[in-house]
């Protein structure tokens, strides 16, 4: 009996059903008999999202070639310009571009959304997914720290781990891949769970196969489908969680510009010049709009439960 | 059927009762204040916030106060004489009521002032009057103070809220006065709902007669400025004061609300740690002085809603014109020669601590981090907020901070307790003997024209030893319905004079 076999026949017996077998193989999702990506294509608002990111992230990793005035120099007689002339989306209170400003904001603020998610994935998939497999005093360890950390309101508690650590942007990408920590590991000890007690897992054990490999070629593909509908959700919250911090005036420092300072300082002229705070408010919007759809286009395709 | 007497008496009732004069009480007049800070209590000899302060002024009295005109005024007392440089005789007026009936009394000021000199209460009204030696009430009506030293800010310090004369009785019933009020202001504490509303109602016996003319205050504690302003011109409240320059030209562009201003006697100032290097020098410290353009920082942060100044506020009369006073024209060439004097050709690296809110500075901060960068120096914002903020200015963990502090009409008040090497408030860990030596002349002096002199010399020195850098003294502004007559605006920012005020609707 080859382990890909197995795979195949208790994955369909299973609520998960992500494309990649055990061995590696491109596999047919069960039903429907249209591709994977051409159900993306057909799906009416993942596209959308990609194309938001997409774009989002080329505008990122342009900027500095983009903005058309310096980020930093100060012009106090051009202060609280309106939206025109050389200023697309006006000045704000020191005279500075809002436009370029928003532009470089958004490498900061996605480059936190990211790293912070890479991280929670890392160490919340790992502790997730041995916790389910070992079981044990291991289990009931992890996840209960884990469900510590997840009582937390989240913003509360990345607040309290800023204030401990001090601000800088290493500290804000770790605040917020503690905080979104518990969410993988959750995803992931509850496919393990799942999995780990199907025959083809047994079946690798009495082959001989080592703990590792059987984690490494037999749950990992299993967590796949629900992380990456995490990952993209999880994004979506991280830029908004990068915004609040900024906001807060606990994350991103000046004269970095991220989308939450830049609201933080354009509330104070919500009135005389509502510029300032409209633009980075759309721009978190849009890009927190793209991850969600984004998401829910991902959960929609990998949920069989939903096909 | 009406009998014919009853006729009668229904005729003449008809003619003579609308001949009678009506007694129909005016109707209650009540203002609801704004403000964006609740207190923490109301014990005029402890707190220490200034939001606190203006709360105890309509609560109780000192012996001395300021007019408008920042000239002391009497209070509680009607007159003062010097008998010589260190004994002073008040008199207090007659017939003062505390709000539970009892008089005031020589011996509730020598209660007072004696609960204020007791380290044991922890008054930060102390360090004021801290020169007093005895306190001695030689009649019921006299009070008699014998100094250690001669002390030229006696009686601004004696103006302080700090300073407010409580009733002995009411300190020895209730502990402490945090909940319980009993002064003699001109309103008397009705309702207390913390984070939420006070409501005071007007002192019928308050001695100076005829006043307050205004029943009820009502003070709502609102957060954020823009909505205290929303509040005046939605009506909801009658008045609110306000500092971020943002929201007060947005007050001012709208028709139906009155804004005062005058200048104030905070001062914003730019401070170093002068026990962390770079800062240990004073020659690096003046230099950055030549950096910074001071009026870019008050058009940008303030919305040139500020005066700029140096270690007197502008606003007094002991200031020296900023034509006299050093380093005040920026001059980027200078400070870049100064700090390569300095051993800092290349510039340097450090940090400046700030906050949101609006003592913290942050804009601050923003304009003089930029400022610095074109002298070669890297400053990195610690933006922390308010409770980190306070911790790091109490443990003097700083290089650098953006701070505003409460200034004095009398120069020896601000200048002492924060420059002298020994002041409570000299976090900057300040310590030069010859301004020192300064300071120690300047508070001594009683005679003003010697005063001036020392002063003078005083401003100089400070500004080139640089604790700090000295900027700007922002402007008192409030905001207030036009149908708010008769208020004055102080540059203390005391809200005592609301006394006099009258609603017009």
């Amino acid at each position: 009996m080859s382990d890909s076999k197995d795979s195949r026949k208790a994955t369909r017996g299973e609520s998960s059903s992500y494309g990649t077998s055990a061995a590696g193989a491109p596999r047919r999702v069960a039903g429907g008999g249209r591709t994977w990506l051409g159900r993306f294509v057909g799906n009416r608002v993942a596209p959308i999202g990609l194309v938001i990111i997409a774009a989002s992230l080329g505008v990122a990793l342009c900027a500095p070639v983009l903005v058309p005035h310096d980020i930093r120099t100060m012009h106090p007689a051009e202060a609280l310009r309106p939206p025109g002339g050389p200023y697309l989306f006006g000045t704000d209170e020191f005279g500075r571009d809002v436009l370029s400003r928003v532009l470089m904001g958004s490498r900061i603020s996605l480059a936190v959304a990211f790293l912070s998610v890479l991280t929670s994935v890392l160490v919340g998939t790992t502790l997730g997914l041995t916790a389910g497999f070992y079981g044990g005093w291991w289990d009931a360890v992890t996840m209960r720290v884990m469900d510590i950390v997840f009582a937390f309101p989240a913003i509360l508690l990345a607040i309290a781990i800023m204030a401990v650590l001090g601000t800088s942007v290493a500290n804000l990408v770790l605040a917020i891949g503690i905080v979104y920590t518990p969410q993988f590991a959750r995803v992931a000890r509850a496919a393990a769970l799942t999995v780990r007690g199907l025959e083809f897992v047994d079946a690798a054990r009495a082959l001989g196969l080592g703990n590792a490999r059987i984690i490494g070629r037999h749950l990992i593909p299993n967590v796949l489908a629900p992380v990456t509908v995490q990952v993209s959700l999880s994004l979506s919250l991280a830029v908004l969680s990068e915004s609040a911090l900024s906001f807060l005036g606990l994350g991103t420092q000046p004269p970095t510009p991220s989308w939450g300072n830049m609201l933080s300082e354009g509330r104070q002229f919500l009135e005389l010049a509502p510029w300032n705070a409209v633009f980075p408010g759309l721009a978190i919007m849009l890009v927190v709009l793209g991850f969600n759809l984004l998401g829910d286009g991902l959960r929609d395709l990998l949920d069989p439960r939903l096909r | 059927m009406v009998s014919k007497r009853w006729w009668w008496v229904l005729v003449v009732a008809g003619l003579v009762l609308p001949g009678l004069p009506v007694r129909a009480a005016p109707a209650a007049t009540t203002l609801t204040l704004g403000v964006d800070q609740e207190v923490v209590g109301l014990d005029p000899n402890l707190v220490t916030a200034f939001s606190s302060f203006r709360r105890v002024d309509f609560l109780y009295n000192k012996l001395v106060r300021y007019n408008d005109k920042l000239e002391i005024e009497p209070d509680l007392a009607e007159s003062w004489e010097y008998q010589d440089p260190r004994t002073i005789t008040f008199h207090l007026r007659r017939g003062v009521k505390f709000h539970d009936g009892t008089e005031l009394t020589s011996d509730d000021v020598k209660f007072t002032l004696e609960r204020v000199l007791d380290p044991a209460t922890r008054s930060p009204g102390r360090s004021f009057i801290d020169v007093v030696k005895q306190v001695e009430a030689p009649d019921r009506y006299t009070v008699r103070l014998k100094l250690n030293l001669p002390l030229a800010s006696l009686l601004s310090g004696l103006s302080s809220a700090n300073l407010s004369i409580v009733s002995k009785a009411a300190v020895q019933r209730f502990g402490d006065l945090q909940r319980n009020v009993v002064g003699t202001g001109p309103y008397m504490l009705a309702e207390w709902t913390p984070d939420n509303f006070m409501r005071l109602v007007r002192n019928p016996d308050y001695f100076r007669r005829g006043l307050p003319k205004i029943d009820t205050i009502i003070i709502r504690v609102i957060p954020d400025q823009a909505s205290l302003l929303a509040g005046v011109r939605s009506g909801s409240l009658d008045m609110a004061t306000i500092n971020q320059g943002a929201v007060i030209t947005a007050a001012k562009r709208e028709a139906g609300v009155v804004v005062l201003q005058k200048a104030g006697l905070n001062l914003r100032i730019f401070s170093y740690n002068t026990t962390r290097a770079p800062f240990t020098d004073p020659r690096v410290r003046y230099a950055l002085s030549w950096a910074i353009d001071r009026q870019a920082i008050v058009n940008t942060a303030e919305f040139g809603y500020a005066t700029i100044s140096g270690p007197v506020p502008a606003s007094t009369p002991w200031a020296l014109p900023l034509s006299k006073l050093p380093s005040y024209a920026a001059d980027v060439q200078r400070a870049k020669q100064l700090l390569a004097d300095a051993g800092y050709p290349n510039g340097f690296s450090t940090r400046i601590v700030t906050s949101p809110t609006y003592e913290g500075g942050s804009a601050v901060a923003q304009v003089i981090q930029e400022q610095l960068r074109a002298v070669g120096v890297t400053a990195t914002l610690d933006t922390v907020e308010w409770g980190t903020y306070i911790n790091r200015w109490v443990a003097r963990d700083f290089d650098t901070m953006i701070e505003l502090r409460g200034g004095d009409p009398d120069p020896d008040r601000f200048l002492y307790r924060t420059f002298h090497s020994t002041g409570a408030v000299n976090n900057f860990l300040f310590k030069d003997t010859a301004i020192d030596r300064l300071l120690e002349r300047g508070r001594v002096n009683i005679d003003s024209a010697r005063r001036r002199t020392i002063y003078d010399e005083l401003q100089r020195a400070l500004i080139e030893a640089a604790p700090a850098l000295f900027l700007y003294v922002p402007m008192e502004t409030q905001v207030l319905q036009p149908s708010v007559r008769g208020f004055r605006i102080i540059g203390n920012g005391a809200l005592y004079y609301l006394e006099e005020a009258s609603l017009e609707r």
